[in-house]
């Protein structure tokens, strides 16, 4: 697919509303409010809800959101941007009208190996991502130099253009980001999958499985101590005991 | 005027300006610039000359670092010690900035980041696969009515409390909360694993039993792997080359 046929093709109106979702989210991360809906689900599923499949946008950010549970963005810690390449990802896939299957919920279609060939680009975007974040800090911190010289000489104005400047890089960066990957994937990735072999393809049927697997490994490693251990096997047998109950082993 | 009248006047103001308190974050200065924005109504409607204002900004200028959902305590004691006009401003200012700085940082990173956040999303996960995709919204949305509420009245509490904040930091109601987060992060962390053994389980002729063993061997490597601070991104990618291995076997 060429770019033009993409532009056709994607409903220019969703693509400006994910854009800008994009721009909105990125604020919430760190620079405004922090409400946590910048984080992988709920962001997988407001982009659905504006591309009209909410289903679609919790299947693709779900097991993004289990594998990053238990990230702690502490201090100056930076563990990469996956909301943009999600968000992208969402528009791309309704508009192909993909339907990929819900992990943890339901059968194992054919179309896990789809699923598993974006978590992939996931987690290739998040470090890319992460990148950007290091290089839009740089910008942060020349600007907020030149604003902390001149508040220093009485420039108390500077103040309110120093943070303004911030928080339209950290949007504009949300923006751009999106816009990327949108053409990123529709324009390389997607398109490269329908030529994997049928190995490479049952191959990623088995990443989104991992990504639960990883998910749960992470939250035992931040918890699973002492007491956690018991928590942790409580709820398991409780949900394996209830779940038996209820639907019965088949 | 009033101390009460001070921050009725200006608390709407503080308050947007305190959810931004990160946008300028720099490895250096941390939250310094951000916290001066969101301290600025209070400057603006101060009688002070333009020198002053000066000094004010240069004495906040300093490294400043807290937890933002807990920072308006902060914001509001400060508002409460730049109006009382105390003095050594410098010496008191810049040592309870500090000191509760830390301390908020501490609790705040330990009770949202390692306890509600993953209780949270955990939760948003379960009621998304129990009633699907929109209802797993409502957590995350009434956690974000929730903060918002918080830092509402804790800029009040800051306010009222001024130096005696130091008493209510020492309550256990922090510790115990934290607690609470911890539990019942590791609880539902609990459920979700249950929910993959049973999914697991039930698609088991689909995947090859096979599979579901070198998906659990994934687990165990990813959980060694995690102890060495890997990004969770990272152990996906390392692992693919391993599953390509054993899906060729």
């Amino acid at each position: 697919m060429t770019i033009p046929e993409l532009i056709n093709l994607l409903p220019w109106w969703s693509v400006l509303a994910v854009v800008a979702l994009g721009a909105i989210l990125t604020l919430d991360v760190t620079s405004y409010a922090q409400t946590w809906l910048s984080q992988p689900l709920p962001a997988g599923i407001l982009a659905g809800v504006i591309c009209g499949d909410a289903t679609l946008g919790f299947a693709i950010a779900l097991p993004v959101q289990l594998l990053n549970i238990s990230n702690l963005p502490i201090g100056r810690s930076c563990s990469g941007e996956r909301t943009s390449i999600i968000l992208a990802s969402v528009l791309v896939l309704t508009t192909l009208g993909y339907k990929p299957p819900l992990v943890l919920s339901g059968d194992i279609s054919g179309e896990m190996a789809l699923l598993g060939w974006i978590i992939t680009a996931v987690c290739f975007g998040s470090f890319a991502g992460g990148w950007v974040i290091k290089v839009e800090r740089i910008i942060h911190f020349r600007l907020t130099v030149v604003g902390m010289r001149k508040l220093r000489a009485g420039t108390i104005s500077e103040l309110e253009i120093t943070q303004n400047r911030c928080m339209v890089i950290t949007a504009l960066r949300g923006a751009i980001l999106v816009s990327f990957w949108i053409v990123f994937l529709a324009q390389f990735w997607i398109p490269m999958f329908r030529k994997l072999s049928p190995e490479i393809t049952k191959l990623f049927s088995m990443v989104p499985v991992l990504t639960v697997a990883v998910g749960i490994s992470s939250i035992i490693e931040l918890h699973g101590r002492r007491r956690g251990w018991l928590l942790l096997s409580a709820g398991s047998v409780a949900t394996v005991v209830i779940l038996v109950l209820v639907r019965g082993l088949g | 005027m009033s101390k009460t009248k001070t921050l009725d006047t200006i608390r709407k103001r503080l308050f947007f300006r305190s959810l931004a308190l990160q946008a300028s974050w720099t490895s250096r200065r941390m939250q310094s610039l951000g916290l001066i924005y969101a301290l600025y109504p209070w400057l603006e409607s101060s009688n002070l000359q333009l020198k002053e204002k000066v000094i004010f900004c240069r004495r906040h200028l300093a490294y400043f670092n807290t937890n933002p959902y807990y920072a308006n305590f902060l914001i509001g004691g400060l508002i409460r010690l730049e109006d009382e006009n105390c003095e050594n401003p410098e010496q008191l200012i810049s040592s309870y900035k500090q000191s509760l700085g830390r301390a908020l940082a501490s609790l705040g990173d330990q009770c949202f980041w390692l306890g509600i956040r993953p209780a949270l999303l955990s939760l948003s996960i379960v009621t998304g696969l129990c009633s699907g995709p929109l209802a797993a919204l409502i957590p995350v949305l009434l956690f974000a009515i929730a903060q918002l509420i918080l830092r509402w009245k804790s800029l009040d509490i800051g306010f009222r409390l001024g130096l005696d904040i130091a008493d209510l930091m020492t309550k256990s109601v922090w510790h115990r909360s934290i607690g609470v987060a911890k539990h019942g992060a590791t609880f539902l962390a609990g459920i979700l694993a249950g929910l993959v053994v049973v999914w697991m389980y039930q698609n088991s002729d689909a995947t090859g039993a096979l599979s579901n063993v070198y998906i659990m061997a994934a687990g165990v490597i990813s959980f060694v792997i995690l102890k060495r601070k890997m990004p969770v991104e990272g152990i996906v990618l390392t692992m693919l080359p391993v599953l390509a291995v054993l899906s060729y076997l």
